[in-house]
């Protein structure tokens, strides 16, 4: 159930890589950021977790568009672009890891929406845990759905495959990418507003998010909707199981572990394209 | 060497060694810290100013550097010289094999890796509580004064210089440099990247794995927050950035610049301070990609070539 979330988190951090080549180092902090602002939300107003996921949406878009057009997209795309792009992100992360501690502290915090579960057929369904899953698919088909019929999502998938051939045809490259950044940061705070209905957050465990989302990116293989999921599943599992087997501590570290084995054994992903 | 640069460093090895004799104990405390920072900022330039591989890990040597200061006292009662160099070595033996997974990986896959290995550090400092005494971590005897910890501090500094300003005029400089602007090429031409840049790693190891072994010792304390602290690293790489990574004194201008400015004026912000790191990082990147040196150096150079222009009209 926690891998729909997971794959949710890491189809914003595929995407932005797709379009731009550059990895989001603040990605695990837009998590934290709408998982917070949800939780703010929810205890301030009670507002309801799934009323308060397209403000979080809305704020994710803003800010990362914002990030893209006044920061990243000035960048000079030179041999040093990515370096700098990194770093900048970086700078980005620690930003919004401040902000958040200035604003809700820097203690955990959860939503307790909807306890209790469901018996269907004899198995325990945790109701939040349901309703976070069916919400992470739904978003997730929405996002195919964006990219595979609209022309938005036509130019981001055509700009992922070849910068200079959008370009010639007529594709806007700095407006697709403030789009796609702007989406990629969107779908972070979706899944944090779901993930924050599943487990307690501090505004110090962006990074582990950042690495959860890109393990589960290079796992499943960089621009494939399948590999994401069946990453995020496996990462979720395992992350269950070591936590049983071992202490919940462990289960932070499996993330890097799955990441450096499938990149030694299999760099381009287990469903990715091969780098040509 | 001119006879001018004699003379700033003569002023400058003088300045560091009045410090303790006169300074207060304030003083030579917020050098100390200072001198850890650039330290630290030599050896992330080493790695990832002179090669394209961003490092965002550096402080997991820091973390190695003070867990084996820590356990090296208090069970096997080392003396602390001693100790904080076993600590560079082993920090150093660590990165050979890290570095020969790690650096094969490019780019953004190389940037996380490294980020997620101080979580996986973290992680086993928290859990091999045998060894590490888990989440309660563990108190050191005080380590001589803090003047002979300041001096140690000074060195580090010293011998990052030294080493950054050797290799930045030496043929290895040279491949790193070669590797940062396009590392197929510089394989193509017969350069032997991967030894290179390994090299590269593994000394950039040994500087944060000083800093924290003098670190826990000021602190008296190693715990697993303490000894991977995540703030560090934005600092270390803010200092090299701001003074200008790639070159020999960039660190040193950056380190000594932010962490005046830091104390003359954010510590009346404590709870700003990421804030204001990452901003600043934000806004170096945006306005001045290549750093203060280069920056000024550029300035210097258009400046003496409009003058000789004006001069020959």
């Amino acid at each position: 159930m926690v891998g729909g979330v997971y794959g949710l988190m890491s189809l914003g951090i595929n995407l932005v890589w797709g379009v731009m080549g550059v990895v989001n180092l603040a990605h695990g902090d837009f998590i934290i950021a709408a998982g917070f602002l949800t939780f703010w939300l929810f205890a301030r107003y009670h507002l309801n977790p799934l009323v308060a996921l397209p403000v979080g949406v809305a704020m994710g878009f803003v800010l990362g568009a914002l990030t893209q057009k006044f920061l990243l997209g000035k960048v000079p795309q030179d041999r040093g672009a990515v370096k700098t792009s990194l770093l900048m992100t970086f700078g980005v992360s620690y930003i919004l890891i401040n902000a958040a501690q200035l604003l809700f502290g820097s203690e955990f915090q959860t939503v307790m929406f909807l306890p209790g579960s469901w018996h269907v057929a004899g198995l325990d369904f945790a109701k939040s845990r349901t309703i976070a899953f069916l919400m992470a698919s739904a978003v997730s088909l929405a996002l195919w759905a964006f990219l595979r019929f609209t022309f938005a999502g036509r130019a981001i998938r055509a700009v992922s495959q070849s910068v200079d051939g959008a370009s010639v045809c007529g594709i806007d490259i700095p407006r697709t990418r403030i789009v796609s950044f702007g989406i990629g940061s969107a779908l972070a705070s979706a899944a944090g507003a779901l993930l924050v209905m599943i487990f307690a957050i501090s505004p110090a465990m962006g990074n582990g998010y950042t690495i959860r989302s890109f393990a589960v990116t290079v796992i499943g293989g960089l621009g494939s909707f399948p590999g994401a999921l069946l990453g995020a599943v496996i990462l979720g599992m395992s992350e269950v199981f070591a936590g049983y087997l071992a202490s919940a501590q462990i289960a932070n570290g499996i993330a890097f572990l799955l990441f450096l084995l499938v990149l030694l054994a299999r760099p381009q992903g287990l469903f990715g394209r091969k780098p040509s | 060497m001119t006879r001018l640069e004699i003379l700033v460093a003569a002023a400058a090895v003088a300045f560091v060694i009045a410090i303790p004799l006169f300074g207060s104990e304030y003083l030579v405390g917020f050098v100390f810290t200072t001198f850890l920072f650039v330290g630290m900022a030599y050896g992330w330039n080493l790695i990832s100013g002179y090669t394209a591989y961003v490092s965002f890990g550096q402080v997991s040597f820091f973390g190695i550097g003070a867990y084996t200061v820590a356990i090296l006292v208090t069970k096997l009662s080392f003396e602390w010289p001693l100790a904080v160099l076993v600590g560079a070595v082993a920090a150093a033996a660590l990165a050979v094999p890290l570095g020969w997974a790690m650096l094969r990986l490019r780019g953004p896959y190389f940037a996380l890796g490294m980020l997620g290995f101080v979580q996986v550090l973290q992680m086993v400092a928290s859990a091999w509580t045998r060894l590490t005494n888990g989440g309660e971590g563990i108190y050191l005897p005080p380590a001589g004064s803090l003047r002979a910890l300041y001096f140690g501090s000074a060195f580090l500094v010293a011998v990052g210089i030294a080493a950054t300003s050797s290799i930045d005029r030496s043929a290895f400089g040279l491949r790193l440099r070669s590797i940062g602007e396009d590392e197929i090429a510089a394989e193509a031409m017969g350069v032997d990247t991967t030894r290179a840049k390994l090299l590269a790693f593994v000394i950039a190891s040994a500087f944060p794995a000083v800093a924290g072994g003098l670190y826990a010792f000021r602190l008296s304390y190693v715990d697993p927050a303490s000894a991977f602290p995540g703030s560090y690293e934005v600092q270390v790489i803010l200092m090299a950035i701001f003074g200008g990574a790639g070159t020999v004194f960039g660190p040193l201008v950056g380190g000594v610049l932010l962490s005046t400015l830091g104390e003359a004026l954010w510590a009346r912000f404590a709870e700003l301070h990421l804030f204001l790191f990452g901003l600043i990082i934000v806004v170096v990147l945006r306005y001045m990609p290549e750093g203060l040196i280069p920056r000024l150096r550029r300035l210097a150079a258009s400046a003496a070539a409009s003058g000789r222009k004006a001069a020959a009209r």
